[in-house]
């Protein structure tokens, strides 16, 4: 099998991408640079406009009015805004249901490697605490919907399903999250850390849809997908926001169970509300598609038992018509898995006890088959040569009617479930919208097809060896005898340490070196096991003004008496392992226990309650890395346990002191957030050397508080 | 398959989704009072219930059948067959996929009786060669993949068959214009079954179950539950190990009739369909059956716990305190949910409590109505789990007794309404797993009233009054230590 040179599957036809840019360039007032060079010109006639189009005005503050359309074939209203959004009204077809559905004109294909699936993930997790935004995804939930992000090479799709009377807030939802997407370095690497711990889980779980799924972003397997994940910095992230998912590469598209003209006008007027200003469309780098590569890749372990071994067959993608006559041809070639001229080849070669359990895995407008089974490596080399000879039988031996006709009922149904969840039937109605009439759609095809009684399909047999195949196994060792064999892991080691978690007692004794000289360096280690809380007066500015003056007694892990002056009145907060009230004067109100453990945990954190609960083996660290940042270097590590989430230290590596303590912590807003808080002035008191200032910033700065303490004395147990 | 211990959340969810499928009535026969009406409940002639729901929105239909699979379904010492002959019913039947069905017939008992051999001479030579022999006559006279080929021309995708809880289901996604052909063939698997490659399909089962049981120290903990409270139950078999011995022949067919009967099935198709039709086309299909009608037993009524009953559970990997109530008969499985919810979880009830009583590190899971069986009320579980245990049953009761006492909050009743609406909305978005989740859901509360909407069914004086009358009654405690 040959490897093409380029992707067919992911082809530049694909009329669902290229149109809107189309629609979107003829836009007035889009922006003045030209169309963004980096996807290649689709290879059908330049769209036309919807024939006679009602063009109607609706109020807008953009500079320039919006033009609306109407779509007679489909039912729906467009609207191409000012600022350069599209957006849809579409009929409902589901009682009480709604769908919204954001598409971002630019996918994998438009930077390195990871970077478009961050950035969909940045827009649906990221919150802002300085605003009280939360999340989409949170939104979406509290609204009673459900949400979907799906990334193509071509594109970025985020649908959200909810109830009808829900539409015009998620609709709000998507574009404030579109409009204001995190920027801060710690909440998109926290996000990034999220999202590859559930993408690495997913992997853990079912390796062979995780390798399909990385192979149509053009990965070599799963190690090298959770690797470039691992490898994105931030600020590829917020380049990728800021250039691509801009208004005029954006196509916001509702479709409800109400009358499509109000919907429209309410659409037009949530668009216009949002302000999200059109900026000029960035020159990118030229979209950088990574096809697929035919031949067989495999994730070796020792031993040589069974392994499980997965075609992994592309077809053209869901707006090419020429899908049509792949999905026949793949089912004439594998029936699912359960026949065709696959299954007969590996009756004769021995192997017809072999099962498969087959699987469509999506990305975008791309599909793959993945037909897996259980073998032996020596099976596994066997299936490959079958299935190849499978193949190439097609072009030898054209199938014949009743192929054909089990190929066409087949195709009939894949299409259809190819379609079937909201994301990708909203994706292909938006598709019927935006296509030119003159173009056929692949259901249409598949009408020609029928009508031929298949026999078209033979014509296509040329292009549909074209496409890449692979085959992925997981198991056992490849036999000797197979060449130009690609190997690869699982997972890369370090991610692989983080998920499974196996080695959690080499990885904190492997902490104990770093933290054994910062234990020597604050007082030592004896001294810290016994110390178990603090009684301190401080003073905490914000932004620089003199906010609060307290004095607290804490005493691990549960007991705490505070004591806030805030502009004359006193606070009392008094925590102990029986409740936690808080007075105002008269006015005594219980804290609940989310509101009490976060009081606590913030005693907990400080960097000598952290390095004596260490001292006394009640929390493990876990070593990071070895940071050298402008000649200074610093030793990052993670603490496992103790009921922080992500809690990490940052060791000076001269001074042996905590420099910096961040971890995720739940505000009293709800939100999550990153805080960050760094420790200086260490002085003497009572026998250790404490930290006398800190300063705590929320996500990257949105929120700063000084913490300047004036006495700090160590609380200890006795001997 | 493992042992079903737990009917997968969303099951009990989809329970929220029902006033969107159904309108008020109390008759077999319900429908929309809209002018179109979107579902139908019905049984066919041959005594199948169907469900019928339209999707305007798919061009495809997902059909699964809900079967039971209870414990008390099996033999006492063949937990898992009824699980076994739905696995293996995907192997064909004597039409479709038998070169002789005769000769096959006969082979098959050869079969059996070689397998019978095996373990009486404990496995000589003689039996195994025999077994080979009758194995490999089989394997000449009958193909296990025919049955699924035939089914991918129809076409259908993916069936499968899984354990739900105290049922097995089909599942399978087709299209409408097949869908007379389709019934053919379920028909058919119903009535001409043969269970193929039964051996090997239970010693795969038998091997997974023993896994299963071997993984979970919990299991001597939940057969000591069922044991106090639930006495005479056959919920029990469920936690205890598998034995070995094989099913004959006989039994695994007398299970697939026992089962199968189509007055025990539910039927759930969702997809683009028209209903009159379709229901015309059902009930001609699903006219008669063959299958002698099963003599069922009501499981033994669960008697009130009088006296305070506790047990403890010695040599335990996970130090662990259960403690459980009697569920009252014929409760909204919505709100037991609901009650389940409202204790347990990181931020429930009991958490918190536990939490100011200084037990912080106490890890609690409630679940209710448990175990997942048939036709019992069941009970409401409370595990907690801590290193130390010392004095937790103890502390866990006084902390149910209070909660009874206060009852749910608006707050808290509002919060866990929302949750299940969540996760009812997660379920609607996946058409399989609706289908699924209805049918199964069917198939354990038969006579379950119309569904009203969440916010009807969950009140705080309801749910209030369901945890006093529970958590008023006398529990039974069971403690687990090393």
């Amino acid at each position: 099998m040959k490897s093409p040179s380029r992707r067919p599957t992911f082809a530049p036809s694909s009329l669902l991408v290229a149109l809107p840019l189309c629609l979107l360039g003829a836009c007035a007032g889009s922006p003045t640079s030209s169309p963004p060079p980096s996807r290649p010109q689709p290879q059908t006639a330049p769209v036309a406009p919807p024939a006679q189009p009602v063009v109607t005005t609706a109020p807008d503050l953009a500079p320039v009015p919006p033009t609306a359309t109407a779509n007679a074939s489909t039912g729906a209203l467009l609207t191409n805004h000012g600022n350069g959004v599209t957006a849809i009204a579409l009929p409902g077809q589901r009682e009480g249901q709604s769908v919204v559905q954001v598409f971002v004109r630019a996918g994998a294909d438009e930077a390195r490697p990871g970077v478009a699936e961050l950035a969909a993930e940045t827009l649906v997790a990221s919150s802002d605490a300085s605003s009280g935004r939360r999340s989409l995804r949170q939104r979406v939930g509290e609204l009673g919907g459900t949400l979907d992000v799906d990334v193509g090479p071509t594109g970025i799709w985020i649908t959200a399903r909810t109830p009808a009377r829900s539409w015009q807030d998620v609709a709000t939802a998507m574009l404030a999250a579109m409009r204001d997407p995190a920027e801060s370095r710690p909440q998109i690497e926290r996000l990034r850390d999220e999202y590859l711990d559930a993408r690495g889980r997913e992997i853990w779980s079912a390796p062979e849809a995780g390798a399909a799924r990385a192979m149509m972003l053009g990965d070599a397997g799963t190690s090298a997908y959770v690797a470039n994940l691992l490898d994105r910095d931030a600020s590829e992230v917020r380049q990728f926001l800021a250039v691509q998912c801009v208004p005029a590469r954006t196509i916001l598209s509702v479709e409800t169970d109400a009358d499509t003209a109000a919907v429209q006008r309410a659409l037009d007027a949530l668009v216009t509300a949002a302000n999200w200003r059109g900026s000029p469309v960035q020159a990118a780098a030229p979209a950088q598609p990574r096809p697929q590569r035919s031949g067989i890749y495999w994730a070796p372990s020792d031993g040589n038992g069974l392994a499980s071994a997965s075609l992994v067959i592309p077809v053209p993608d869901a707006a090419d018509p020429r899908s049509a006559d792949a999905l026949v041809l793949l089912a004439c070639l594998t029936l699912d898995g359960i026949g065709g001229r696959l299954e007969r080849r590996l009756r004769e070669r021995g192997l017809g006890h072999l099962q498969f359990r087959s699987q469509w895995q999506h990305a975008g407008l791309c599909s793959s088959l993945v037909l897996t089974t259980r073998c032996t490596p020596t099976e596994a080399k066997v299936l490959w040569q079958a299935y190849d000879e499978a193949r190439q039988s097609l072009r030898a031996t054209p199938p014949n009617a009743s192929e054909l006709e089990l190929g066409l009922r087949r195709a009939t149904l894949a299409t259809r479930l190819r379609n079937a969840s909201d994301a990708a039937r909203l994706r292909e109605r938006v598709g019927a919208v935006l296509r030119p009439a003159t173009d056929p759609s692949v259901e249409q095809r598949l009408g020609e097809l029928a009508r031929s009684g298949g026999g078209d399909a033979r014509t296509a047999i040329d292009a549909f060896l074209d496409l890449p195949t692979a085959m992925v196994v997981f198991g056992g060792q490849p036999p000797e005898t197979l060449t130009a064999v690609t190997q690869f892991e699982l997972l890369p080691p370090g991610a692989l340490a983080k998920l499974v978690g196996a080695p959690v007692q080499a990885q904190a004794a492997a902490a104990f070196p770093w933290l054994a000289p910062s234990l020597e360096a604050i007082g030592g280690a004896e001294l810290l096991r016994r110390t178990i809380g603090c009684r301190a007066t401080l003073a905490r500015r914000v932004g620089g003004v003199a906010a609060t003056s307290e004095t607290l007694e804490y005493r691990a892990p549960d007991q705490l008496s505070r004591r806030r002056e805030i502009l004359g009145s006193t606070i009392a907060t008094d925590l102990t392992a029986k409740g936690a009230s808080e007075a105002l004067e008269a006015t005594r109100v219980s804290l609940d226990s989310v509101e009490t453990r976060r009081i606590l945990r913030e005693q907990a954190r400080h960097p000598i309650s952290l390095l004596a609960a260490y001292a006394r083996g009640e929390i493990q660290f876990r070593p990071i890395a070895q940071r050298d940042i402008g000649g200074r270097e610093v030793l990052v590590l993670e603490a496992l346990g103790g009921g922080f989430e992500r809690l990490r230290i940052h060791v000076d590596a001269t001074s042996r002191l905590v420099r910096v303590v961040e971890v995720w912590e739940t505000l009293e807003s709800g939100l999550r957030a990153h805080v960050q808080e760094s420790w200086s002035d260490y002085r003497s008191a009572g026998g250790l050397r404490a930290p006398f200032r800190c300063v705590t910033e929320i996500d990257d700065g949105s929120s700063r508080t000084e913490t300047v303490y004036s006495s700090w004395e160590p609380l200890s147990r006795g001997p | 398959m493992p042992p079903a211990r737990s009917v997968a959340l969303a099951t009990l969810l989809s329970l929220a989704l029902s006033p969107l499928l159904f309108a008020q009535g109390d008759t077999t026969e319900r429908a929309r009072t809209s002018p179109e009406p979107t579902s139908l409940d019905f049984r066919t002639p041959d005594g199948s219930r169907f469900v019928l729901i339209v999707d305007p929105t798919m061009r495809h239909v997902e059909w699964t059948i809900a079967t039971p699979a209870d414990p008390a379904e099996d033999a006492p010492g063949l937990e898992g067959l009824a699980a076994t002959v739905a696995t293996a019913s995907l192997g064909g039947t004597w039409i479709t996929g038998s070169v002789d069905a005769a000769r096959e017939r006969k082979a098959l008992d050869r079969l059996d009786v070689a397998w019978g051999q095996i373990f009486a001479t404990k496995g000589s030579a003689e039996a195994q060669a025999e077994l080979v022999a009758a194995q490999t006559e089989c394997d000449s006279l009958g193909d296990t993949s025919v049955f699924r080929r035939v089914l991918a021309a129809l076409p259908v995708n993916q069936p499968e068959i899984l354990t739900v809880g105290p049922t097995t289901v089909l599942q399978l996604t087709t299209v409408p214009e097949a869908l007379g052909d389709v019934s053919d063939l379920v028909i058919e698997r119903r009535e001409q079954q043969v269970l193929r490659a039964l051996p090997k399909i239970w010693a795969d089962e038998l091997t997974t179950r023993q896994r299963a049981f071997d993984a979970d120290p919990r299991n001597a903990v939940y057969a000591e539950l069922i044991a106090l409270a639930l006495p005479g139950n056959a919920a029990i078999r469920g936690f205890e190990r598998p034995g070995i011995v094989p099913p004959r022949r006989a039994q695994a067919l007398a299970a697939w009739a026992r089962t199968q009967h189509p007055s025990r099935s539910v039927h759930v198709l969702i997809g683009g369909f028209a209903l009159a039709p379709l229901r015309s086309l059902l009930e001609r299909k699903f006219a008669t059956t063959a299958l002698p009608a099963p003599e069922l037993e009501p499981p033994p009524p669960a008697r009130p716990i009088a006296s305070e009953r506790r047990s403890t559970v010695p040599g335990s990997q996970e130090p662990l305190v259960a403690v459980a109530w009697q569920l009252p008969g014929g409760q909204d499985p919505l709100l037991l949910n609901a009650l389940a919810r409202w204790l347990g979880g990181p931020e429930g009830r009991l958490q918190q409590a536990l939490r100011r009583a200084g037990r912080d590190g106490v890890a609690v899971r409630t679940t209710a109505p448990w175990p997942p069986a048939l036709g019992t009320a069941g009970l409401l579980l409370v595990e907690a789990s801590a290193k130390d245990t010392t004095g937790l049953a103890d502390v866990v009761l006084q902390v149910c007794r209070d909660a009874a006492r206060s009852g749910p909050s608006e707050a808290e009743l509002e919060a866990i309404a929302h949750d299940l609406e969540l996760t009812a909305a997660a379920v609607a978005a996946d058409p399989r797993w609706l289908a699924r989740s209805l049918a199964v859901q069917m198939l354990r509360w038969p006579g379950q009233p119309v569904r009203d909407p969440v916010s009807q069914r969950l009140s705080s004086s309801n749910l209030r009054a369901l945890a006093t009358s529970v958590l008023g009654s006398r529990p039974v405690v069971v403690e687990a230590r090393r």
